[in-house]
Formats: C-alpha cells, sequence, structure tokens
C-alpha cells in the first residue's frame, strides 16, 4: 500500500517533466527509439532506393511523384496548420517553372542557381499576388487561388509574351538522371521533416492558432495576416521549386504548367493519405494520440475540486486596491456605432482610473460588447475617439492595441482547441510586447515560453503537477477555460484587462474562486474594465459602474448610488408608467 | 449602338448561364461545379435526340432537359448529400463530377467541330440598324422568361416560397416543416434545368465542344461573385456588368481578353467585397 502511494506520487512528479520534454523521453529505452525511428528510416532508406530499383519508365514517374509530393506537402501545411484552402498548387507551379526557364534562356544562368532563384522569386510573387486575399476564408481563398493561374495563363495566350502558347524552349536539362531523381528525392524528404518539425515549433503553433481561431491570436497582439503571408510564402516556395525543376525536367516551360491537375491532385493525394499529417506525422501521430488517452485515464481517478484558491481565502470584504490613481488611464469619447439601421452605441464616453476596477452593466443587447469590440479594435467605430493614457489609439487594428498593454477577453472563449492548455500561451508570449516585456512576471527578458506559461497558469490557478495545463484545451471544463482566457491576456503583461463576463456559465463554487483572482489582478496593479450580469460579484470587486442601456450611457458613479437611480431602476425593471398605462 | 445591342445579347447569355448555378447556391448553399458539365451534356443530348434518334428537335429539347434534371437530383442524392456543409469537400467533389463528365464525353469521342444544333429561326432582323439574327432574339426573349417565371415561381407558389425560406434559414425553414433536403435535391434539379436550358437558348449560336463547360463554369462563378453569392438580382445585374465589360473590351482592346476581364473580375470583387454587390454573406465584423 505504501508501496503504490509513493509511486503515484512519484508518477504525479514525473507527469510534468514526461509531457515538457517529449522528445527526449523517448530516448529512455531501445523499444522507444526503434518504435520513433524505424518508420522514419524505413521511408528515407525506400525512396532513396526508388531510383535504383525502378525500370527505366518508371524513373519519370518518380519526378513527377515527387513534384506533387511538395505540392501536396504545401497544401496539407496550409490547409491543416494555418487554416487556409488553397487550390493554388498550379500558380506556384506555373510561375516557378517560367522563372527557372527565363533564367536559364534568357540570362544564361545555371541550373545550380536558376531552381533556388525561381524558388525564392517565385515564392515571393506568388505571395505579393495572393496578399490581398489573405483575409478571406474558406471557398472564397479556394476559389482566388484557383483563379489566378487561369488569368496568368489567358494573359500569356493573349498577348503572347514568354513564348504564347508554343512556351519557352531549350532550357538546360540536369547533367545525368541520378542528379535529377535524388535532387528531387533529397528535397522531398528535407522538406518533409522539416514542415514537420516547423509545426511544432513555437512559431508553428503560432500558425495553428491562426487556424483554430483567429481572433484570438488578434487579440493576443499578433498580425495575422504577416503569420498567414509568412506560411503561404512556405507554401508556394515548395509550388515554385517544383515547378522550377520540372521545367527543367521537360527543358521547357509552358502554358501547360498552369494546368489545373497541379491544383487538384494534391487535395486528392491529401484526401488519400489524411489531412494534416504531413506524411510523417502519420508516424508521430499515433504515439501522440496514446499519450494523451493515457493522461485522460489517470486523470478520472486524480479529480480534484478546487481551483487553487480554497474557499477560506476568499475575504468578506471588498478589498481596495493597491491604490486607485486618479489620472485616467483609458478615456472613451463619444463612440458611436451603428450596424445598418440599429445604433448599438450612442456617444458612449467615461473614463478609466489607473488601478481601477470598472463595472460595465446594462441589459441584454444594450451594446456592453460592442463597447469593447470597438475600444480593442476588432470593429471599426463610426465616430468617437479612445485615448491611452493621452495616446490616441481610435483607429489601431486589435494587435497593436493589445501590444500597446489593453487587453480583452471573449464572452464565448476562444482558446486553441487543439493544443494543450500551456501550449495555449505560447501564441501571447510570441507576440512583440511579450517579447518585450517578458510574459507576466518577466523581468524584461523572455525566458522558455513553455515554462513561462506553465507559471502563468499556475499563479492563475492551474495546479502544476496535475493533468489540467497539459490536457487538451478542448477538454477543459468551462471554469479552467475562463481562467485561459485570462492567462492569455495577462502574458502579454498588460496594463488593461477588458473583461468580457468572466463570471457567466460559471458554477457558485467557481465563482467563489474568481472573485479572489480578480482582486490580487487589482492588487498587482492592473485596471480591470469588467462587462459583467453578476451584480453581486461585480459590486465586490468594482469601485465604479456604468450602466449602459440601448445604446447608451445612463448612469455611472459608485455601485450604490448607481443601483438607486430611477433610469437604472427603469431599465431593469421596467418603466412603473408603463404600467399604469397598460 | 453595336456595343448596346451586342452588350445586352452577351449579358442575357451570361444570366442564362448564371442564374442556375446562383439558384443552386443561393438555397442550399452548395457551389455546383459541376454545373457547365451539365450545360454541355444538355447540349450533346439535344443533338443525339435530333440526328442520332431522328426525335422532332422540340421534343429533343424537352427530353434532354427532363434528363439534365434528373442528373442534377442525381448528382446530390447519391454523392453531394455525403458532403454538404463541407465547403471544400462541396466544391471538390462536385468539380470532380463535372469533370469526370466532360473528360468522359471527350473520350468518347465528343468533340472537334462537328456538332451544332440548329437555330430555332434561320433568318436575321435589324435592330437600330444593327443585323442581329433571330436565335440571339429569342435567346433574350427565353432570358427574359426565365427571370421573369423564377420570380413569379418563388413569390406565389408554395414550393417556391419554401425554397426562399430554405434560402433565408435553413434551420428556422426546417422547424416549420420543410424538408432540407428535399428542397435542396429540387434546387438542383431546377438548377441543372435552367443550365440545360441555357445551353438549348445558347448552343445554337455555335460549335458544341467539351471546353464550353469549364468556360462556362468559369463565367457563372464570376457573375455569382460579382452579383454576390446567392442573390438573384445581384447575378442579373452582375451579368450586365460583366456582359458590357466583356463587349466593350472585345471591341476597343482585343478579344482575347475576353476571359480575363471575367476572370479579374472575380479575383478584385473577393478582394474588395468578398461579399459581392448583393450578397449576404456576413463579413469579418460578426460578433467577437
Amino acid at each position: 500500500m505504501k508501496m503504490e502511494m509513493g509511486e503515484r506520487r512519484k508518477e504525479r512528479l514525473d507527469r510534468g517533466i514526461k509531457v515538457r520534454t517529449e522528445g527526449i523521453y523517448a530516448i529512455s529505452s531501445w523499444e522507444e527509439m526503434n518504435y520513433l525511428l524505424v518508420p522514419r528510416l524505413a521511408l528515407i532508406l525506400g525512396m532513396f532506393a526508388l531510383p535504383l530499383v525502378m525500370p527505366a519508365y518508371w524513373q519519370r514517374v518518380i519526378s513527377y511523384v515527387c513534384i506533387y509530393a511538395l505540392l501536396t506537402l504545401g497544401f496539407d501545411f496550409l490547409a491543416h496548420f494555418v487554416g487556409l484552402v488553397s487550390l493554388g498548387g498550379a500558380l506556384f507551379v506555373g510561375v516557378g517553372g517560367y522563372l527557372a526557364a527565363i533564367l536559364n534562356t534568357s540570362f544564361g544562368l545555371p541550373v545550380v542557381l536558376t531552381i533556388p532563384i525561381a524558388t525564392i522569386a517565385g515564392a515571393i510573387i506568388c505571395t505579393l499576388l495572393l496578399l490581398p486575399a489573405l483575409r478571406l476564408r474558406g471557398v472564397y481563398f479556394a476559389i482566388v487561388t484557383l483563379m489566378y493561374p487561369l488569368v496568368l495563363l489567358r494573359i500569356i495566350e493573349a498577348l503572347n509574351i514568354l513564348g504564347g502558347t508554343e512556351g519557352i524552349l531549350g532550357v538546360a536539362s540536369f547533367p545525368n538522371k541520378w542528379v535529377e531523381q535524388y535532387l528531387i528525392i533529397g528535397i522531398v524528404i528535407f522538406s518533409l521533416f522539416g514542415l514537420r518539425r516547423l509545426v511544432n515549433q513555437d512559431i508553428g503553433l503560432v500558425f495553428r492558432g491562426v487556424k483554430d481561431n483567429d481572433q484570438a491570436v488578434r487579440a493576443s497582439g499578433l498580425s495575422i495576416t504577416i503569420y498567414k503571408s509568412i506560411a503561404v510564402f512556405i507554401a508556394s516556395g515548395l509550388g515554385c521549386l517544383g515547378g522550377a525543376y520540372l521545367a527543367h525536367v521537360y527543358m521547357w516551360a509552358g502554358i501547360s504548367q498552369f494546368a489545373l491537375d497541379f491544383s487538384i491532385l494534391p487535395i486528392a493525394a491529401t484526401v488519400i493519405g489524411g489531412g494534416g499529417t504531413l506524411v510523417g506525422p502519420v508516424l508521430g501521430y499515433p504515439q501522440d494520440r496514446l499519450l494523451r488517452d493515457h493522461f485522460d485515464g489517470v486523470h478520472r481517478v486524480q479529480k480534484r475540486g478546487h481551483y487553487g484558491v480554497r474557499p477560506e481565502e476568499i475575504s468578506p470584504v471588498r478589498t481596495v486596491g493597491k491604490g486607485v490613481r486618479s489620472e485616467p488611464i483609458l478615456q472613451v469619447k463619444n463612440v458611436r456605432k451603428a450596424f445598418g439601421g440599429v445604433q448599438a452605441l450612442v456617444d458612449v464616453s467615461f473614463s478609466v482610473c489607473e488601478g481601477e476596477v470598472f463595472g460595465v452593466i446594462g441589459p441584454n443587447g444594450s451594446g456592453k460588447t460592442t463597447l469593447i469590440n470597438c475600444i480593442t479594435g476588432f470593429i471599426k467605430m463610426d465616430s468617437g475617439m479612445v485615448l491611452y493614457r493621452g495616446k490616441d489609439v481610435t483607429r489601431k487594428p486589435p494587435h497593436k492595441i493589445a501590444n500597446l498593454g489593453i487587453t480583452r477577453t471573449f464572452q464565448i472563449m476562444r482558446p486553441y482547441y487543439s493544443l494543450p492548455a500551456y501550449k495555449n500561451l505560447i501564441v501571447p508570449l510570441f507576440s512583440p510586447r511579450a517579447r518585450r516585456t517578458g510574459g507576466w512576471r518577466g523581468g524584461g527578458k523572455l525566458g522558455d515560453r513553455d515554462t513561462v506559461g506553465i507559471d502563468i497558469l499556475e499563479e492563475i490557478g492551474f495546479e502544476r503537477d496535475s493533468f489540467v495545463p497539459y490536457k487538451l484545451a478542448s477538454s477543459l471544463p468551462t471554469g479552467y477555460l475562463k481562467r485561459l482566457e485570462l492567462a492569455r491576456c495577462l502574458a502579454l503583461r498588460p496594463e488593461i484587462i477588458i473583461c468580457d463576463e468572466v463570471f457567466s456559465g460559471l458554477s457558485m463554487s467557481e465563482i467563489a474562486s474568481m472573485v479572489p483572482l480578480i482582486e490580487k489582478l487589482q492588487m498587482e496593479g492592473l485596471t480591470l474594465i469588467m462587462i459583467e450580469h453578476r451584480l453581486r460579484e461585480l459590486f465586490r470587486v468594482a469601485q465604479r459602474l456604468m450602466v449602459l442601456n440601448f445604446g447608451e450611457k445612463i448612469a455611472e458613479g459608485v455601485p450604490e448610488e448607481v443601483m438607486e437611480d430611477e433610469n437604472v431602476k427603469q431599465a431593469y425593471l421596467g418603466s412603473e408608467k408603463s404600467v399604469e398605462y397598460a | 449602338m453595336d456595343i448596346l445591342i451586342y452588350g445586352t445579347i452577351n449579358s442575357f447569355s451570361l444570366a442564362l448561364m448564371a442564374i442556375g448555378f446562383t439558384l443552386v447556391y443561393g438555397i442550399s448553399r452548395l457551389p455546383n461545379f459541376a454545373h457547365g458539365a451539365i450545360y454541355v451534356i444538355t447540349g450533346f443530348l439535344v443533338w443525339s435526340f435530333v440526328n442520332l434518334l431522328g426525335l422532332h428537335y422540340l421534343l429533343g429539347i424537352l427530353l434532354s432537359l427532363v434528363i439534365a434534371g434528373l442528373v442534377g437530383a442525381a448528382i446530390y442524392q447519391f454523392i453531394l448529400i455525403r458532403v454538404r456543409g463541407m465547403a471544400t469537400s462541396e466544391i471538390i467533389a462536385s468539380y470532380a463530377i463535372g469533370l469526370a463528365i466532360l473528360e468522359a464525353l471527350r473520350w468518347k469521342g465528343f468533340k472537334g467541330m462537328t456538332y451544332t444544333l440548329p437555330p430555332f429561326i434561320e433568318g436575321s432582323v435589324e435592330i437600330f440598324g444593327v443585323p442581329v439574327d433571330l436565335q440571339r432574339v429569342i435567346m433574350v426573349g427565353i432570358g427574359a422568361v426565365v427571370v421573369a417565371f423564377l420570380w413569379l415561381f418563388t413569390h406565389y407558389n408554395k414550393i417556391g416560397l419554401a425554397l426562399r425560406g430554405m434560402a433565408q434559414d435553413e434551420r428556422a425553414a426546417m422547424m416549420l416543416g420543410i424538408d432540407s433536403d428535399m428542397m435542396a435535391l429540387i434546387a438542383m434539379a431546377f438548377g441543372s434545368i435552367l443550365a440545360g436550358l441555357a445551353a438549348i437558348a445558347i448552343l445554337p449560336l455555335g460549335n458544341i465542344v467539351v471546353e464550353a463547360g469549364y468556360r462556362v463554369l468559369i463565367l457563372a462563378i464570376a457573375v455569382c461573385i460579382v452579383g454576390g453569392l446567392g442573390s438573384w438580382f445581384g447575378a442579373v445585374l452582375a451579368a450586365f456588368i460583366i456582359g458590357f465589360a466583356q463587349i466593350i473590351t472585345d471591341a476597343y482592346i482585343a478579344s482575347h481578353f475576353r476571359m480575363v476581364v471575367a476572370l479579374l473580375a472575380i479575383i478584385i470583387t473577393l478582394i474588395l467585397r468578398p461579399s459581392g454587390l448583393f450578397g449576404r454573406q456576413k463579413e469579418l465584423e460578426e460578433r467577437v
């Protein structure tokens, strides 16, 4: 019995280490190492053996297969790790092919130069072409990428440039077939493992964040356009590389390189091969899966009810913060916003002092969330002004505002569901502000992001040596997800946190532990703007209140006074007059 | 004057090509990328009925339209119903079906310039001094009738109203007892018949070629995107915009650029205003 206890305790201590050192952990036994190594070696050796064992005719096929493999990698990467469905294979191959052909025939560059130049330059061209379309989603992005090669093809035909329908002839070929085949096989293997590694790096996690939840990425202070363009650059680079190679294999570049086969076949290949796997992860994923199931199983045995703060720690009296200073940190002036004919906000003005907890209440549909969206830049206000420490931040995009230190939570939680809780914090920790400040407790220097993330989570109520911080966000209960929202804000080391209904949807005990957390944040000197429906809890933490009704501010002041206000009573309980007339 | 008249004619032919596509998308949110294939197959069906079986022209047309409708319904019932709601899969599946139909036709030898449909009535008239052959006039007439019929049908007929209900809010429509799949099936059948009708009205002006399938698909998408996916009024208006733009390009630049105009229209619209002129698609300003 004692033995068992000891083992369980040891296991619990190991758990955190194990999760955070996935890669190294596997080297602990031959069994584990073979499990990882054998499939990879089989793939690499198998591919290198292909040109040796295949009959002559099939050797041309190998080149094709490899080009399609590159395109498929690019498609899978964009679709399943960045969330952009691209049918641009034909665009990439065409641009790469023509560039290589022009460089070779007109400028006389040798193959060793044309392929890398065509790859980089082609990727830049494709990224620039697709840049304006990056904000489109799903089908719309797919249609744009599908149309580009058709346009280029028709323009080449119509203007009769670049050899017109004939194409560019006389492109140099490879010195011999061995170079030709091993070059492309090497490139494929390199790209495969390179991409597989990339998506598990911190920047890869940002890409996955963009796919899971682009709004949350913006709230974390990162520009989604920049990260999407980086991803498109990578994918189009792979495609252009394939195209340039193809031009040299054919010794020709022509309009058939814009053929839609290059767009459609990679999708077919991805569908058949399994999306989101990048082929390599096909081998890696089962292992991930096993670990995850294992954890879930143990967690059930190990369930614990509290959320970091024990009930006795909750103070019955309202704590006042480190000191509310009188100078305003945020001033909002005459904000107006209309959706079609509906006036969502009418001339709302207020100011928040540094270190204050400022409550915003109002019936449903009174414009509270719209107000947040306007302040944080998620929607453009029609008129009005937001001053942050006296500086105008009115029309800045969300990621810039977040980088200035104004962060927000979302009413409907927006975690990155496919990432573990602590990896969720990698995205905000990747932002310029977090790099500068070092995260919530960082002294201006950002350490290892995993460690910083877990530290923040612990502080906000995720027990470090339990499973909770390592579980997938999709498997966490509401209480933890609300905390994760707050943690995302804290990772930026903000000055202001705007909370959109952090208490709603929580159980009584979850609320009971949330209140001291809010108080603690205020004690640390943070300014909080809280939108709430739970008045009792709000009154405990808020120094001042503002009431919205139908987009207008109807009252402002200390809670006790505001609740005695006639207008407020009317808004919440209905007018007494109307009852009389009824 | 030339530009005005031929622009109008071109616009009506674009509207005919696009209206089936926009009908299906507007009602069931299915982008039917097999649209062009159905257009071409109807043309070949009519040709086969008339030339191989020796049927009367009108009978051949009616039979082909029925078959086009059945093909559309079958595509939905057996294939698209399985991927409904997955936007990318819908495109891939329907495009694959279209590709299969068109390439099968090519493989079976339906290619080259030998396949033509006779015009309904020979001859031509002069409108404001511009000679126009009667077939083009008839095509404009068919286009106008189709638009008018659709408007009446969807405003004064129970099935039409149900289709509009689906288009506005599928879940609410289902709660009111409208069978979503049935309506999508009807929409697909209708859309395919409209594609066939477009083929019958337009094809006598030229040859039936497999490549037309791809061209018609792109033109239909261009019109629908510029007009706003799913908006019928927008589609008709966009047909006029693109139609005139094409004819003007023809007259002042070069006829090679006709397709470039349509393709650029798609790209520019999507980049500047993804919801098109009259689309109801919510932009990024959804609730966050």
